[in-house]
């Protein structure tokens, strides 16, 4: 037997995760200034007691923006990370099963897809859909779906040759009832760590995007947008990038630590 | 009669012209039987129990022939009518009892699932009380402990019991196990066998017992077929066929059980 190790990816992914997590919560309830009121005489005030982070070029308090930013960042990549997760998830849940044509046909779309770049793919449903964090958020699902249904493909394709599955076809079990109660609870680790890697691209998609100013629109506050607004004055008042900055790298780091965790948990 | 295969072909279509696995098999069942099907590997007899179910793999299938169970012919059925059958009046073992459990779910979970699809009308407590009956009878001590238990917790003996007992939750009419003891220790195969004579001694449930070891067939079953590459070479009354066999396959099949005291003459003859 292997000395049980500890799994040290786990432990710090989930506490950064849980720590930007709780930190955007705080958002949601409480700020400490209005993060979109501008005040003409705390323009470019560097951190100090009264705001924390300090303030950007309107004079608004960073540490609100942040708060709200980590918020919307947040909810643009759980939405991604559910509508193209769980779209990719039947997806590749429906090829691997029963392949044949539809895996053919459903697979070689998902290709298509998958040759083009992530990022210039999402370019171009923004640029046919329009800005917007919604918009966003589908175009985002959109090209994140190929990726879920591949891996969740692969899975099924090894799972259905398990003995269990045969035993469960014994039993007279349906083939919806064997994929989704009997395989899905199988493959939950690798779910759950392509759920996190998945969250981890979206997040750091969402703000390329906004920095591009295709994304989330002003004057939503949201990561990618403050760093793309402030870039200018980055020698000058660099806390203004600095703090959004370091909250795009903690909901990363966290995510990606979290999914390597979740797979070593796995056994992978 | 419970079951009646007649003429059954089966062929494998990886291959231009197809492999024949089955070559016009033909055999009977009653109600409350134990056959023996014994052959060794590649001779068609676990494709033959799998036909029974329909369960054969996409690159196979029964090219003709019938499998009547209770006057009905199973190859003709739907998907939807299979899945009455399967578990509910057909159930089957594996060999394997180490991968045939599903390794996510608890014991108490897949023992009811038979339950859950086929038992109309049951109550989550009536359900729990039957599976819990279900791996009592299976022979496993502590069914209530069992029942939260994960299959890796299991030892091999433990979660054929636990398949058992999934398959006679819906008391069904026919057991086919294909080699159900062929991954266990000498003691606990006599234990299982001793268990599928029980269950067949009390509610009556026929088996059809699938098997490369001719020593184990002799213990449980009353009739033998012996098959060797796709057909049946010789058929009867176990006694008759251990002990006086007509056909020179099932001599030379007898002839290579390995006998103890033979061995040890030969070794002295030797020195």
């Amino acid at each position: 037997m292997k000395k049980k190790e500890k799994n040290y990816n786990l432990i710090l992914g989930a506490s950064i995760a849980l720590f930007m997590f709780l930190f955007l919560m705080i958002g949601v309830f409480y700020t400490p200034y209005d993060p979109d009121a501008m005040s003409g005489s705390a323009k470019f005030a560097p951190p100090s007691l009264s705001h924390i982070f300090g303030c950007d070029h309107f004079g608004r308090d960073i540490f609100s923006r942040v708060l709200k930013g980590t918020g919307t960042t947040f909810f643009v990549a759980s939405a991604t990370v559910i509508l193209g997760g769980g779209i990719g998830i039947i997806v590749g849940a429906f090829t691997g099963y029963f392949g044949g044509w539809i895996d053919e046909v459903l697979m070689r779309f998902n290709d298509a897809v998958v040759s083009f770049p992530n990022i210039l793919l999402a370019l171009v449903f923004i640029s046919i859909l329009g800005p917007g964090k919604y918009n966003v958020i589908l175009a985002l699902a959109i090209v994140f779906i190929p990726s879920f249904a591949r891996i969740t493909r692969s899975e099924f394709l090894s799972q259905k040759e398990m003995d269990y599955v045969k035993s469960a076809r014994l039993m007279g079990v349906s083939h919806l009832r064997i994929m989704f109660v009997h395989i899905f609870p199988n493959i939950l680790p690798s779910v759950l760590s392509m759920a996190a890697i998945g969250f981890n691209n979206a997040v750091l998609a969402e703000a390329g995007m906004s920095y591009l100013g295709i994304g989330v629109q002003p004057p939503d506050a949201s990561l990618g947008r403050m760093l793309s607004e402030t870039q200018t004055y980055l020698m000058n008042a660099p806390w203004c990038a600095i703090f959004p900055g370091l909250a795009v790298i903690g909901l990363a780091l966290g995510f990606s630590l979290l999914s390597d965790g979740l797979l070593k948990k796995g056994g992978k | 009669m419970l079951l009646e295969v007649k003429n059954l072909n089966i062929e494998f279509y990886d291959t231009d012209p197809p492999e024949k696995a089955v070559k016009g098999i033909s055999f009977s069942m009653e109600q409350g039987e134990i056959l023996g099907i014994v052959g060794e590997s590649g001779s068609g007899k676990t494709q033959t129990a799998l036909s029974i179910l329909q369960l054969l793999k996409s690159n196979s299938g029964i090219s003709s022939g019938e499998i009547l169970f209770k006057g009905k012919n199973l190859a003709g059925l739907s998907g939807r009518e299979l899945q009455k059958i399967r578990g509910k009046e057909i159930s089957m073992i594996f060999q394997e009892p180490m991968t045939s459990l599903n390794p996510v779910l608890t014991v108490g979970r897949q023992v009811e699932e038979g339950l859950k699809l086929h038992g109309e009308g049951f109550s989550k407590e009536q359900r729990k009380a039957k599976a819990l009956d279900a791996l009592g009878e299976a022979g496993l001590p502590d069914p209530e402990g069992i029942y939260g238990k994960y299959p890796h917790q299991l030892s091999g003996g433990m979660r054929q019991r636990v398949m058992i007992a999934a398959a006679l939750v819906t008391e069904p009419e026919l057991l086919i196990a294909d080699e159900p003891t062929t991954a266990l220790d000498v003691t606990v195969q006599a234990q299982i066998l001793e268990l599928l004579k029980e269950i067949n001694a009390k509610h009556g449930t026929s088996i059809l017992f699938i098997s490369h070891d001719l020593a184990v067939i002799r213990k449980l079953c009353g009739r033998v077929l012996v098959m060797n590459q796709g057909v049946v070479v010789e058929e009867g009354e176990v006694s008759r066929v251990f002990d006086h066999p007509q056909k020179d396959y099932t001599k030379k099949l007898l002839a290579a059980i390995p006998d103890r005291r033979r061995s040890l003459r030969k070794r002295r003859r030797s020195q």
